[in-house]
């Protein structure tokens, strides 16, 4: 576990060096804040309309960094930093979940500041936060773990660039309704992010059972120990610089 | 006396599964390296000597073959524990201070979180790099990075170093001092495995040599072995110019001598002690026969222009 | 095989055992959530259905905003702007809203298929004023569909507003019963006790007759303070009292409009009778008359006076005659 933990904290120290990050959490907040002058524009919505960009921008921050993997496994293979930590008494398997680890934490921590952004704004510009805007919230948050493991399966044995199209690819139409119609393998080998996708009813304020956002989270980590498992196997029988 | 390094057929074919097309890189090499030895892994670029380190290290898998290092197969993790790597061109995470990666291996190593802050201090100190241990991996030169991935391959005493190309982006004094360090682990008891293209500085600080060509081992042993392998050196005494021109072309060398006598050098090769034999008897008093010992970098050439002659 | 590797294997069947069921598990809760998820677009919005839809509302308004009015020209774009929000975000109450108050006039047969489909969305289930308006463009604007088709439609969605309308006010009440009257005068127009409908104010005097004594024998009376029951919603406290006062009206309509006619005539004895029984109107013109009148101030009817001493004939203002002392009961 501590092995795990290692590689966990570089990615993690990777992510919180980068500027850019805070740079964008920023501009999210500002673009989040700013739906308040938008009461003319969208006669009278902007209230709903600050809760759906507060949810889209945390999801789109929440993709950019599970898209990120795909860069940083096959840069540290292609400049020998995987083979490195490799000779250290590190197992392949726990460098991928020590990856997934970081990368999720990082995407959970930068997602959760978002979403706190969120409710100082709305609370400033309006009322109370609801329930529902803060469960809202929470899925895209929890979102980040099986999208990251998407991220990391791809970049286990395709080249980066190619491993951000599929990735995003994947994360895209795994949120489109129409996925559904394959009920056989929907949800298990075919993602379902669209459980974590509740933004329009978190915007409306419509009741979420406490039940219903453990077992998505549940689903969530399931998910992601399955594609990891499927990313190792691949990672194990994989040559490295 | 064990080996610290077996390895039996070992075999690695590069290519993909989609193109049919295999590139051999390395080709049944079956060589052990005893304990207490200062293995040194030559051959020219696109031996196999990279191939061989990474097999050893469980970074690519074989076609074929097997190997056991420190007993164990290459992907024992544990195993790792005892030994120390340097890649042939280091690279770590640029975001990082030196301080940090080393506490990243350290911890990878399973160093006791109280003794691993004074054993980095006691790394970055024997590869001089103390004050460089908060800057960031990222802005460092060749020569600073090839001293980094010293410290993180000595971090955890290894029982065996495994270092490729470890001489290469030192300066003259790094080298030097690189050298120390290496002789200062076989002091501490570790053995070494390590592959150069520098002869001369592998023929100053190996006990044991192995040279690759094109995958195959043509070989390895002892240095004072293989060295004493040697040649000869006759001089023809001036006025005998008619041998020395009948010498000539069985020689590797020749040159007069400012004082009219012929210096020829003939290398190892089968045969060569009948034709010594033979001379003596045939020219008595006209030749003076002195066995040679090779350099190092006069038996690589060799082997390998055997090598490709017969080839 | 190694150990590690059948761990491995395992791992990953149960994590995707695992994964399926609970994704199987979690769809109908999903649904139930999100219950028009359904009729979204089918196009891979990325779950971002909701943020375009936000995106195209704002286009929406600005498009309005360039257009001077509604024509019959610029009302399919706005009807397929609509679309395009609402195929986005069903639950866009506002956009069913306007769009179907701006088509309604140019496009009745869009305005309310957009306010249908807002009516019938589950998320909307409490929005009274979505039905209201689509019968209203059903009952008034549309002109070519088939009528009595339309009517009931129009009737459904009437009920639908009054019915989710935890207190609804009395112009959804009277839209319902206009729309019943209309209704009435389908087919062979024939009411209780053989009387024919004549007209539509003699329709509607049916409608709201039936409705209060539908009402009425439902609850046994109208109401302690005049509450009725309609559709399972309770009416606000004047509402038995508002329709009486328009059934009365309607009787007096009808009466000066059709003095001669025998089925207007019944229906009105009919609510005379049974609704406005005890009340002092004038039998001739309908308008009620003050204690102590002998003859009707609006046609000059003699009328039968209420309201006087038995002794002496002056106006009462107690049980006690202030002019004569004596005391009076019942009159």
């Amino acid at each position: 576990m501590s092995e795990v933990m290692a590689i966990a904290s570089g990615t993690w120290q990777r992510i919180l060096r980068m500027q850019v990050v805070y740079f964008l959490v920023l501009c999210v907040l500002i673009l989040i804040g700013s739906a308040y002058r938008y009461d003319v524009l969208s006669l009278g919505m902007h209230k709903n309309l600050m809760v759906d960009v507060s949810l889209v921008l945390n999801s789109i921050a929440a993709i950019l960094i599970a898209v990120s993997i795909t860069f940083e496994i096959p840069r540290e293979i292609r400049e020998g930093v995987a083979s490195t930590l490799l000779s250290k008494p590190l197992g392949r398997t726990h460098y991928i979940v020590g990856k997934l680890v970081g990368i999720s934490v990082s995407g959970i921590v930068i997602t959760l500041l978002i979403a706190l952004g969120f409710c100082l704004v709305f609370s400033t510009a309006f009322d109370k936060v609801g329930m529902s805007m803060i469960q809202g919230h929470l899925l895209v948050v929890a979102s980040v773990i099986p999208m990251s493991a998407v991220g990391v399966l791809f970049a286990v044995f395709v080249p980066d660039s190619l491993a951000a199209i599929l990735t995003a690819l994947v994360i895209w139409l795994g949120h489109s309704a129409s996925i559904t119609t394959i009920p056989v393998l929907y949800g298990g080998i075919i993602p379902d992010f669209n459980l974590f996708n509740l933004k329009a009813e978190a915007s409306y304020g419509y009741t979420i059972q406490w039940g219903y956002v453990g077992l998505v989270i549940l689903w969530g980590i399931s998910f992601a120990v399955f594609l990891t498992s499927i990313s190792t196997l691949i990672f194990n029988k994989k040559d490295l610089k | 006396m064990g080996n610290v390094i077996e390895i039996n057929g070992l075999t690695k074919h590069y290519g993909s599964w989609f193109w049919k097309q295999q590139i051999p890189a390395l080709d049944q090499l079956t060589i052990d390296i005893p304990e207490g030895a200062i293995f040194g892994f030559l051959g020219p670029n696109g031996a196999g000597k990279t191939t061989t380190i990474r097999l050893l290290m469980d970074l690519i898998r074989p076609t074929a073959g097997s190997a056991l290092v420190l007993g164990m197969p290459p992907s024992d993790v544990k195993t790792k524990a005892k030994i120390g790597y340097l890649p042939d061109s280091p690279a770590f995470s640029s975001y990082l201070s030196a301080y940090e990666f080393l506490n990243i291996c350290s911890k990878l190593l399973g160093i006791p979180s109280k003794i691993r802050k004074d054993r980095i201090a006691e790394v970055f100190e024997i590869v001089t790099m103390t004050k460089h241990a908060n800057s960031k991996l990222g802005g460092f030169s060749r020569g600073m990075l090839q001293r980094i991935g010293i410290a993180q391959a000595i971090l955890n005493k290894p029982r065996l170093l495994i270092l490729d190309e470890p001489l290469v982006g030192l300066d003259p004094l790094g080298r030097q001092e690189l050298k120390d360090i290496i002789m200062k682990q076989k002091a501490d008891g570790a053995n070494v495995f390590f592959c150069s293209h520098i002869l001369s500085d592998v023929e100053k600080i190996c006990d044991h040599l192995g040279i690759l060509f094109e995958g195959r081992l043509l070989c390895s042993g002892k240095v004072e072995d293989l060295l004493s392998e040697t040649g000869s050196r006759i001089l023809v005494k001036p006025g005998n110019e008619a041998i020395a021109k009948q010498l000539m072309p069985e020689a590797t060398g020749s040159i007069k001598l400012p004082d009219g006598a012929w210096e020829l050098v003939f290398s190892a090769a089968d045969g060569l002690e009948d034709l010594i034999a033979g001379l003596d008897e045939k020219h008595p008093g006209k030749l003076q026969i002195t066995p040679s010992r090779e350099n190092l970098e006069d038996f690589f050439f060799r082997k390998i222009d055997n090598e490709k002659k017969l080839q | 095989m190694k150990k590690s590797e059948i761990t491995h294997y395992v791992v990953m069947i149960v994590a995707l055992a695992l994964s399926s069921y609970l994704a199987q598990k979690l769809l109908p809760e999903e649904m139930a959530i999100a219950k028009t998820r359904k009729s979204l677009t089918k196009a891979p919005m990325g779950g971002f259905n909701k943020f375009s839809s936000d995106v195209q509302w704002m286009l929406f308004i600005n498009y309005c905003g360039r257009q001077k009015s509604v024509t019959k020209e610029n009302a399919d774009i706005i009807y397929s702007k609509l679309n395009n929000i609402l195929k986005n975000d069903p639950d866009f109450e506002k956009a069913y809203a306007i769009g179907g108050m701006m088509l309604s006039v140019r496009a009745p047969l869009k305005a309310y298929d957009i306010l249908k489909r807002g009516a019938e969305n589950p998320h909307l289930a409490k929005n009274s004023k979505l039905p209201f308006l689509a019968g209203f463009i059903l009952e008034h604007n549309v002109k070519d569909a088939d009528k009595a088709d339309r009517l009931q439609e129009a009737e459904r969605m009437f009920k639908m507003a009054i019915k989710r309308s935890g207190s609804p006010e009395y112009h959804l009440y009277s839209a319902l019963l206009r729309t019943r009257a209309q209704l009435m005068l389908q087919g062979d127009k024939t009411w209780r006790e053989g009387i024919v409908l004549v007209n539509k104010k003699h329709a509607y005097l049916a409608a709201c007759f039936d409705e209060w004594d539908r009402s009425r024998t439902a609850d046994g009376t109208l109401g302690a303070k005049g509450a009725v029951m309609v559709e399972g919603a309770v009416m606000s406290g004047d509402t038995g009292a508002k329709l009486t006062k328009r059934m009365l009206k309607t009787c007096q309509e009808l009466r000066k409009a059709n003095p001669d006619e025998q089925n207007v005539a019944k229906t009105i004895a009919l609510v005379m009778n049974k609704v406005l029984g005890s009340s002092n109107l004038c039998t001739h013109c309908l308008a009620p008359y003050n204690a102590g009148d002998k003859f009707c101030s609006q046609c000059g009817t003699q009328v039968d006076p209420y309201g006087i001493c038995v002794k002496c004939g002056a106006v009462l203002h107690g049980p006690f005659c202030s002019k004569c002392g004596v005391k009076n009961e019942g009159k």
